[in-house]
């Protein structure tokens, strides 16, 4: 490819995954009533949905969670989310923007390291609905809703599911914290997570004995990492009073880890069976057992004895050693881009029925917007040879790209508003537009200048005018670097892929690759740090494209 | 047309003449070099001509800087310290403006050696 055609192509591929949504739509005015939301990827709005409806702040319909689309439900339930945090901290403007995200993702992240403490300066954690509803959710997908029930129950599967299906936080416009925290099924689960946490030793100091939303119980519940960690070490009776949590708290971790299944309550998979030679049958099994027993293909060496097909310390305990390995911080690029268009080229599904790549992202990478610090763990597992299977690599290469993605667009999107704060510079033959002015530049083709002082200037080189001209004129510098270092790391991402680089998503590819040239984002990043050193996207420079503030 | 394109249209277009670098300073009477408000001028040569014909325009500062890194500099003997500082800083926006363009061209043209760009195994499964 040559440079032009390099360049139209980056150009295109963002281009059109603005307009398919999967990317933020820096073009317009986050929080105007006309555009409140648009701002940002339909994934995002999806991820957002799913929580606000986990949350109780939006009914629970097909529609509510999957659409990726702001409707006017989705903009009061993102204002009702708001007011429940509390003025002092969020606007009620109905616009899920970084504070809210932020607030919201304190509230319901796993994976994210949460300090209930410092929520105290931000939300008042016995006053807040939010705070109330997040403690639910949270106790309700560990399962201490689920009282444990006998093995010899013969009703035992119809009234667990009953038990996660009745205990669910529904839609509520409206919710007090004594409402919640006062009734009978928080009151029973409350005390269950007690005595867990008093098993585990959870907390230093002892849970209040009624329900409270104080410091330490929150500290309790929200460390999710230290529970897992935890578990490693417990004792088999904790394991078998707690199985019904134990196990819920496993389909997290897998969850997070990209296996099949997604936090709740139990699940049921389709198994094939050889019921007699040249026989099979296809039946309904529970997931759980299933998805352990492809964890332990994946990671042999330390099961030992532990069962195949069912929860137990070992298999915690690995959970703590995966948790524990290092951060990585960055891949190698070659062996990612290997890797990732491998994955790309795929048409078909592969020998265990895996959809394409494609069809997963569309489907997933929107609903997982946690876990990223394990999945770049794996994927680095992955590349190394560590990891063999390959059943939740596609689910995990798509988050990965989605949340890497998202985090790359920004710096393009700034490098965008450089170009065309640049551009504004490179347009005016003549500078400023509004006449008269105590200096008058010109801009000559090759950069030749002219410039008339007028002499009765005060001050000159210092002056508004001079500096601003000079303001734009590094954004123009940056601008070029930027969009010079854009176009050499798509060039490599060319030479780098097998076979011709077509189809919907050369932008994840090109942008995948992008955030992993190391020395050209450096690049960009200093010719950034040429700007103003608060550089805000604002839509102020004459004729800039991108009016969010978002970034 | 797409934004980049856009935007390496007119970078390129910038390079029509880059062999010398020229920055001139002139002082003059600008109010007075503005006979219509409405329709300001379009270019320098306008507004000197006006500024000639209204009042005095003064030759400042000249810098002249070739390819090949000669540079011819002239200042008038009354120039203020303040309006010699403005010169320095537009002839330094012009070179770093010149040089900022000569790289994105290169980068996008593939000349700049990196040795990223080299053919890289396929890493072993």
């Amino acid at each position: 490819m040559t440079g032009d055609e390099l360049y139209v192509e980056l150009a295109a591929g963002l281009d059109e995954a603005v307009g398919l949504g999967h990317l933020p739509n820096p073009g317009v005015r986050p929080g105007a009533d006309e555009t409140r939301n648009d701002t940002d990827s339909r994934s995002y709005i999806k991820a957002l949905r799913s929580r606000l409806v986990d949350l109780g702040y939006l009914e629970e319909t097909n529609g509510n969670r999957t659409s990726g689309k702001p409707d006017p439900e989705f903009i009061k339930a993102v204002e009702r989310f708001q007011s429940e945090v509390g003025k002092e901290t969020l606007r009620l403007d109905g616009w899920a923007g970084p504070k809210t995200w932020t607030v919201l993702q304190q509230l319901v992240s796993f994976e994210d390291k949460h300090e209930p403490r410092s929520w105290d300066h931000q939300i008042l954690l016995n006053e807040s609905p939010a705070v109330a509803r997040a403690a639910w959710l949270r106790l309700w997908v560990m399962g201490f809703f689920v009282e444990q029930r006998k093995p010899d129950d013969k009703e035992r599967e119809s009234r667990q599911k009953e038990a996660w299906d009745t205990s669910r936080l529904r839609f509520s416009a409206t919710m007090e914290v004594s409402e919640l925290i006062e009734s009978e099924p928080f009151r029973a689960a409350f005390a269950r997570f007690r005595e867990f946490a008093r098993r585990l030793e959870l907390s230093k100091e002892p849970l209040p004995a009624v329900p409270q939303l104080n410091e330490a119980f929150l500290d309790a519940l929200f460390n999710y990492d230290e529970i897992v960690g935890k578990l490693a070490d417990a004792d088999q009776q904790t394991f078998h009073d707690f199985q019904e949590q134990i196990e819920a708290i496993a389909r997290i971790e897998f969850w997070l880890l990209g296996y099949e299944g997604v936090p709740g309550g139990p699940q049921k998979t389709w198994v094939t069976r050889t019921v007699a030679p040249g026989r099979d049958r296809r039946e309904e099994v529970p997931l759980l057992p299933v998805v352990i027993g492809r964890f332990w293909e994946d990671y042999p060496d330390r099961r030992g004895r532990a069962r195949a097909d069912g929860v137990s310390v070992a298999l915690f305990a690995e959970f703590r050693e995966l948790l524990r390995e290092p951060e990585v911080k960055v891949l190698e690029v070659d062996q990612v881009v290997w890797k990732v268009n491998e994955v790309l080229n795929q048409e078909k599904r592969d020998n265990k029925g895996e959809l394409p790549f494609v069809k997963v992202f569309e489907n997933l990478a929107s609903s997982i917007w946690d876990g990223v610090k394990r999945l770049a763990k794996f994927i680095w597992r992955l590349i190394r040879g560590a990891v063999s299977a390959v059943t939740n690599l596609v689910r995990n290469l798509a988050r990965y790209i989605a949340s890497e993605a998202r985090d790359f667009f920004y710096i393009v999107v700034r490098a965008v508003d450089a170009v065309h704060g640049g551009i504004a510079y490179l347009r005016n033959s003549i500078y400023p537009a509004t006449l008269p002015s105590p200096v008058i530049i010109a801009r000559a083709a090759g950069f030749d200048y002219s410039m008339l002082v007028d002499a009765s200037a005060a001050t000159l080189a210092d002056s508004p005018v001079f500096a601003e001209y000079r303001r734009q004129a590094r954004c123009y510098c940056a601008g070029c670097v930027i969009l010079g270092e854009l176009a050499g790391m798509l060039g490599r991402v060319v030479q780098l892929a097998s076979g011709a680089l077509a189809g919907p998503l050369l932008w994840l590819r090109a942008l995948l690759a992008l955030g992993r040239f190391r020395a050209s984002i450096e690049q960009v990043k200093e010719a950034l740090k040429e700007l103003d050193e608060n550089y805000t996207v604002s839509g102020a420079a004459p004729g800039a494209l991108m009016l969010t503030d978002v970034v | 047309m797409g934004v980049f394109q856009d935007a390496y249209n007119k970078i390129a277009a910038a390079l029509d003449d880059a062999l010398n670098l020229d920055v001139v300073t002139f002082k003059g009477t600008i109010q007075t070099a503005i006979t219509d408000v409405e329709k300001p001028p379009t270019k320098i040569e306008e507004v000197l001509k006006a500024a000639k014909t209204n009042g005095t325009v003064t030759l400042l500062a000249s810098t002249k800087m070739s390819i090949d890194g000669d540079v011819l500099v002239y200042f008038d003997e009354k120039i203020t310290a303040d309006e010699a500082k403005a010169h320095a800083a537009l002839v330094e926006v012009g070179q770093k403006a010149r040089e900022a363009t000569f790289n994105f061209i290169l980068n996008v043209v593939g000349v700049k050696k990196d040795p990223a760009s080299a053919e890289l195994p396929k890493p072993q499964s």
